[in-house]
């Protein structure tokens, strides 16, 4: 790339200024971590490199092997299986192997307890069978990467499913025809093929297990998450929390990395169906076993799950549901809803910016503010408590203004937060359609003597529609689940679904997190299913 | 009077490799200019940049005796009063054929509408949407769109090269004569010399981002000396023999 054009005066806009001043400003977080980081260590990070460090490496590594094996085969397997095979209720089913996502990975950890735990629903149905057992331990870093895993596999199932349905039937037919065995057209064709989708997904899963806090913190497994909240919360050390951050960021750069070599390797140029002609065989005699591949993560990240939330909402109904609960769904709703609208504008802004821009520099620009969709959420709320508080010292100390109030008493740096943290959720989802676009029907208009602006409004904004909705339903449920950062920078009068029921669990009072749980699970059931329809719909 | 006099004219989108190499030539009021040559050979990118969708990296285009592009201008395309037809029609799909060829009117839409859906025989089709439409309808539709705003220069990028063999044939003279009726000057790339030698007055080779020639489409093959000149000029007599034999075999 050039960063020099020997036309810069003739070639620059304002569009470009717009760009790189909209970039910087919501990355603003990431330099602050890595201006911080030269600011020397923290008081507690020898004790933290003797006592912890190498726990938290280990743990979250094995966390990501662990989740990494069983979302790619329980994700590949029921992708496989539900566009290969037809069999009665196949299109619900497929619909219910999305509905884990439907489900924060924090809330499935505590239903397990209550499944699984002392005097467990599930306890006590063996019991009653005649089966003498006291629980199962779940609260061990197995059992947390078993609810990862129900949790997360659909990232795995719905780009592997998406691209197994692409496939033009003439790729298998050849394969047959040249001798192939089902199972051989599986590991040497359909498989690899389906590589760059399988990739993406784990990734996703990944980022999702670095970026856990309640599960983990639940289980009492040390994680880098768990630990940057610990060292800044019980040891008060910032400065080392920091340090763990710049760690974390490392290990999601190694990732990316990976996922980018991997799939630079494994591009290819095929045909493939816009929508779904897939044949499909009907499953029959010993096949019919392959359906349980398919239901268990359905019942192990959605059914068993929301059986127990339901027990316990049965339980707890008439303490929790009242006028309070009430407001919490507004807030938690409201608070969504508000940073959906942001970002989707953001995101327009920039792709629309960065377009118009006729130096190609300030293009890169907006790969830096989407960054926050590879970060933590944890080192994405320090970054933005460190670099509110140079802000406010700044106003305080050169122009004598007290704005604290500004940054901690309003949700003005949640919001924030949030647009750093999904920013590249609505970007990206509306940036791939405006490239499917191309460029042809704007500059017609252009040479129909029609500006950019009106352009915008009367040609791109119509046609991009259903993928503006999707971003925008997208962000919604990010934002309903995402805990962490919430945590972190909510104001003291604010509260959420996710906060609240992650505050009942840590209280002791896990039946009583079930019914904003539930609440939290049906909003976001209702727009999953939404998207799905509306996609199946375009098809 | 020229209509467009472009001098020593260069883009590069790499800073390295040169799409387009010093090209200098003018175009007479009124004219069909054909530009003709291979792909990659630059001649879209040459389009691009008279109608100002890129920025060249050196050199002039003066549009009807005004600058509109060097090294220290750029007239925004809006501002060109240059119509542009693309190879894909580029017809704006959720508006119907009367809202797209009105897109660009400020006034008298309905009228000028009319007018146009007769001139292209379209009469019927005004509430019609592009995917309604055959291939050749969406190109007659895109050029009513671009002649709407009547533009001083009629730019066309390979008008014929999604269509089947007699709809071409038919398109290529049906455009010429709605050309020629107006007086509208032209230029239209192609990779198929029969469609220059069709409807053309002028004809521009080029070649790996070079002018090879421009003269007259009666001179075409005049006196050639390039060796890209004398393959298409043999390649052109070995097709025009094959079809006289095939017409006199029958």
């Amino acid at each position: 790339m050039r960063f020099y054009s020997k036309h810069f005066k003739r070639d620059f806009n304002q569009w470009s200024l717009y760009t790189v001043a909209i970039s910087l400003f919501i990355a603003i977080p990431v330099f602050t971590i890595i201006f911080h980081l030269f600011n020397g260590k923290g008081e507690m990070w020898d004790h933290i490199v003797t006592y912890f460090l190498l726990d938290y490496v280990l743990n979250s590594i094995i966390l990501l092997f662990g989740t990494g094996i069983i979302c790619f085969s329980f994700g590949t397997a029921s992708a496989w299986i539900v566009t290969k095979y037809d069999f009665p209720y196949r299109k619900l089913i497929e619909w219910l192997l999305f509905m884990p996502l439907a489900i924060p990975s924090y809330i499935v950890a505590y239903s397990y307890v209550g499944l699984l735990g002392n005097g467990g629903t599930f306890i006590r149905f063996l019991n009653m069978i005649g089966i003498p057992i006291k629980k199962i331990e779940m609260m061990n870093i197995y059992g947390l990467i078993a609810v990862l895993s129900f949790s997360l596999f659909p990232y795995v199932y719905a780009g592997t499913r998406a691209m197994f349905k692409s496939y033009p039937n003439s790729i298998r037919e050849s394969a047959y025809l040249l001798g192939a065995s089902e199972i051989r057209y599986f590991f040497s064709v359909a498989l690899p093929l389906a590589s760059p989708a399988i990739i993406g997904g784990l990734f996703l899963v990944f980022m999702e297990v670095l970026n856990d806090y309640g599960a983990a913190k639940y289980y009492g497994i040390n994680t880098f998450t768990t630990g940057i909240f610990r060292t800044w919360t019980a040891l008060e050390d910032i400065q080392s929390s920091i340090y763990l951050s710049a760690l974390l960021v490392v290990l999601v750069l190694f990732l990316l990395a990976m996922v980018k070599w991997f799939r630079g390797k494994k591009s290819y140029a095929l045909k493939f169906n816009n929508e779904d002609k897939t044949k499909r065989f009907n499953l029959v005699g010993y096949k019919k076993t392959y359906l349980i591949v398919v239901f268990i993560p359905i019942l192990a990240g959605f059914v068993f799950p929301v059986i127990q939330l339901l027990i316990w909402a049965v339980q707890t109904f008439e303490v929790i549901f009242n006028y309070a609960l009430f407001s919490l769904v507004i807030q938690s709703v409201f608070v969504a809803l508000f940073t959906a609208l942001i970002i989707v504008l953001t995101a327009l802004l920039l792709i629309y910016f960065s377009r118009w821009s006729i130096l190609k520099t300030p293009r890169f620009f907006p790969k830096i503010a989407t960054l926050g969709y590879v970060i933590p959420g944890a080192i994405i709320g320090i970054g933005i408590i460190r670099s509110s508080n140079s802000i406010i010292v700044f106003f305080d100390t050169y122009l004598n203004l007290k704005v604290g109030y500004l940054f901690y008493g309003s949700s003005v740096v949640l919001i924030y937060a949030y647009i750093f943290r999904f920013l590249a959720v609505g970007y990206n989802s509306i940036e791939a359609n405006t490239l499917k676009l191309g460029k042809h029907l704007e500059q017609t208009s252009y040479l129909l003597g029609i500006d950019k602006f009106v352009t915008f409004i009367k040609i791109d904004l119509p046609l991009l529609r259903n993928s503006i909705i999707s971003a925008f339903v997208l962000v919604f449920i990010d934002t309903l689940k995402e805990l962490p950062l919430t945590l972190i920078l909510k104001p003291y009068d604010l509260n959420t679904l996710a906060v609240k029921a992650y505050e009942y669990a840590e209280d002791e009072r896990v039946a009583e997190a079930s019914i904003p749980a539930l609440l939290l699970i049906l909003i976001i059931a209702i727009l999953i299913t939404l998207i799905n329809y509306k996609k199946s719909k375009t098809n | 009077m020229k209509i467009l006099e472009i001098n020593d004219l260069s883009k590069s989108y790499d800073g390295k490799n040169n799409a387009l190499k010093d090209c200098s030539f003018s175009i007479e009021s009124g004219k069909i200019c054909a530009i003709v040559g291979e792909s990659g050979s630059g001649k879209s990118t040459l389009l691009k940049l008279i109608a100002g969708l890129e920025r060249p990296s050196a050199g002039q285009i003066k549009i009807k005796g005004k600058v509109v592009s060097n090294d220290d201008i750029i007239v925004s395309p809006q501002k060109r009063n240059v119509g542009l037809v693309f190879q894909d029609f580029a017809l704006f799909p959720h508006l119907t054929v009367k809202e797209n060829i009105s897109f660009g009117l400020k006034k008298d839409k309905t009228k000028k509408v009319d007018e146009l859906l007769k001139k292209i025989k379209m009469e019927g089709y005004g509430n019609r949407y592009p995917s309604e439409l055959s291939g050749g309808q969406e190109q007659r539709v895109s050029i009513a769109r671009t002649l709407a705003l009547n533009p001083e220069l009629l730019l066309l990028d390979e008008p014929f090269s999604s269509l089947d063999t007699n709809l071409k044939s038919d398109l290529r003279q049906e455009i010429k004569q709605i050309i020629k009726d107006i007086g509208q000057s032209m230029i239209f790339i192609t990779h198929d010399i029969f469609d220059a030698l069709d409807i053309a007055d002028e004809i521009i080779f080029l070649k790996e981002g070079n002018i090879i020639r421009h003269s007259s489409i009666r001179n075409a093959y005049k006196d050639v000396e390039n060796e890209y000149l004398k393959k298409s000029m043999k390649e052109l007599k070995s097709n025009a023999e094959r079809i006289l034999k095939a017409v006199n075999n029958k």
